[in-house]
């Protein structure tokens, strides 16, 4: 939730956005290299930050040196962002090469929680211009060879039918990414080659693997294979294919399929919450052997997620970034993904 | 030969029924079958229980596996009667015999998938197998009417028009557009994607904690950390 409701609150605000792009190098670290950092120079650095750090999530601000002013979690209000920022950055004028120890300032929530500051560890960080001959940035997402990488685009519908304009929310408007990796290409392929009809059922793991990314709203809410590990109720998803004419040795096939997937046990969810989509495919599936070489999937239907029912309605969105804000969404919905084989830059290789 | 090689697919009898439709002479055994995708496909029109839907489906789920394994077989066979052939001279005991397991293979094939549409067949009512005839006739292909070559220009027409205006995915002209036309529906997908006013995208992060750094130092600006967990940063959700 913390990262969706940062992005919402706090990196949606016209003025952080200002004072970011003119003040500051904003760099997104994942929370799994954070905490697992590489055995090596780039490794330091790493540990350096998670050191001083609150939760495994968090806004955090360092100097140069990579040694770190603050760190912040939540915030009084939407004020008080733009505080923070401007506190941090005096900071670092203070101090902008960690010639001189400084301390970690850490706030549960800016500026009315603060917590024990997280003294200098007096190490001498590595201040390295890139990675070592041979070696790629630990950063840098390595997807296996024939790897599709679907990109989803949902958008709740109006009354009047057509998408929403706001599109700062997930509620409203998501983009998503998920690969279609080689061997269930390969599945899928087998079951082309042994229909059992001119039509056949494609395999349940790539109609499940569509559906699950398929919703509205943070990843808490992902009504199939939620994270929190609880159970949904998959009424309906199966996906059909028919090879379009151009005789059998046509590569495009004619995706059509339904899904319908309701869960009411989501991750930070309370009592009355639940998430429930009922959605019709169609789309195209282009083929070259086994390789899936483009996948183009489109569906609608229809959405209702309740999450913090249990709770009050928030005013203050920046005050409670890791629960989140208050959802109650019922309307038509709309999805598109588009898929194409990964780029060869993107691609793992194994020495 | 090239019936060994190439004419061969699980769907033989469907596709033999589908040939047999387009063309003028009937086929006795096609015309008293019914293709499973056929029957599934007007299960309204012919009423079609929940119960026999189903069991239709699971049925064609249970030969998949067998389809599969035979469709593997037959391309293993296929291929080593290949590599006989196209030696200059060409072992014809062995290449016969080859032919004859392949043929064997078709056979077995063959039957297995008009078994599949016989169990499919017998648990239909006789009043849907009657419904099914009168449909199979209805929809038997023929050339296209004028009025349908005129209807498909329109759609094209209206697809280009529509991918002119900027494409809105919520006209039914556009949906049924790209109904039959990935490059149209593709268009429609694309469409959905915001492209301005999307506030998060304004600011443009580095994911490489030393190339922030290195730019850091270069521009005297502090590094703001964004720590999340998955990748709020590009078009993947958080």
């Amino acid at each position: 939730m913390f990262a969706g409701a940062v992005r919402e609150t706090v990196l949606s605000d016209p003025k952080v956005i200002r004072i970011v792009n003119a003040e500051f190098v904003p760099v997104a670290l994942k929370a799994a290299l954070v905490s697992n950092p590489p055995d090596d120079e780039e490794g330091r650095l790493y540990r350096e930050i998670a050191r001083s750090r609150i939760a495994p999530q968090g806004i955090c601000v360092a100097n140069s040196a990579g040694r770190v002013l603050g760190w912040s979690l939540m915030f009084d209000n939407q004020e008080s962002i733009v505080a923070f920022l401007e506190h941090s950055l005096k900071r670092f004028r203070d101090n902008p090469g960690g010639k001189r120890p400084v301390a970690a300032e850490r706030y549960m929530r800016f500026p009315s929680q603060r917590l024990d500051d997280a003294p200098d560890s007096g190490q001498v960080l590595p201040a390295s211009d890139g990675h070592p001959a041979g070696t790629t940035c630990p950063a840098r997402e390595a997807l296996p060879p024939r790897t599709i990488v679907a990109r989803l685009i949902g958008r709740a519908l109006g009354p009047d039918g057509k998408p929403v304009a706001a599109t700062s929310s997930q509620d409203q408007y998501v983009e998503d990414r998920f690969s279609v990796p080689a061997p269930m290409q390969d599945a899928v392929a087998r079951a082309m080659d042994s229909a059992a009809a001119h039509r056949v059922r494609l395999p349940d793991e790539f109609a499940r693997l569509c559906v699950t990314h398929a919703y509205l709203g943070m990843l808490d809410v992902q009504p199939l294979s939620n994270p929190c590990g609880g159970g949904s109720d998959l009424r309906r998803c199966d996906f059909w294919a028919e090879r379009m004419s151009g005789g059998p040795g046509s590569p495009v096939w004619r995706l059509e399929g339904q899904s319908d997937v309701f869960t009411d046990r989501m991750a930070n969810a309370g009592p009355g919450d639940f998430h429930e989509v009922g959605l019709t495919w169609d789309g195209f599936i282009e083929m070259e052997g086994s390789r899936m070489t483009r996948l183009v999937l489109s569906a609608q239907g229809s959405e209702k997620l309740k999450f913090g029912s249990a709770r009050g309605a928030s005013a203050i969105a920046a005050a409670s970034l890791p629960a989140g804000h208050r959802i109650d969404l019922e309307c038509r919905v709309r999805y598109g993904v588009l898929g194409e084989e990964v780029e060869v830059a993107e691609v793992k290789r194994k020495e | 030969m090239k019936s060994a090689t190439c004419t061969l697919g699980v769907s033989w009898i469907f596709a033999a029924m589908t040939l047999q439709a387009q063309g003028p002479r009937a086929d006795p055994v096609a015309e008293h079958l019914f293709p499973p995708d056929l029957v599934l496909q007007l299960r309204s029109e012919i009423g079609l229980t929940d119960e026999q839907r189903d069991t239709f489906r699971a049925e064609m789920e249970k030969a998949q596996p067998r389809f599969e394994a035979f469709n593997q077989q037959h391309q293993k066979e296929t291929g080593e009667l290949a590599e006989l052939l196209k030696k200059e001279r060409v072992d014809e005991k062995a290449a016969l015999a080859q032919f004859d397991k392949v043929q064997k293979l078709e056979g077995e094939i063959r039957r297995a998938h008009l078994a599949l549409v016989i169990a499919i067949k017998n648990k239909l009512t006789p009043g849907q197998q009657a419904k099914l005839e009168e449909l199979k006739r209805k929809l038997a292909p023929s050339p296209p009417p004028a009025a349908i070559v005129s209807r498909a220009e329109k759609i094209k027409a209206g697809v280009e028009e529509w991918q002119g205006e900027g494409g809105d995915p919520s006209t039914p002209k556009a949906r049924a557009a790209s109904a039959r036309n990935p490059e149209a529906l593709r268009a429609e997908v694309q469409s959905l994607i915001a492209t301005s006013d999307v506030p998060w995208r304004q600011i443009t992060w580095e994911s490489c904690l030393l190339e922030g750094l290195k730019r850091s130092r270069e521009a005297r600006k502090p590094l703001l950390l964004w720590v999340f967990i998955d990748r709020p940063a590009d078009d993947r959700r958080c």
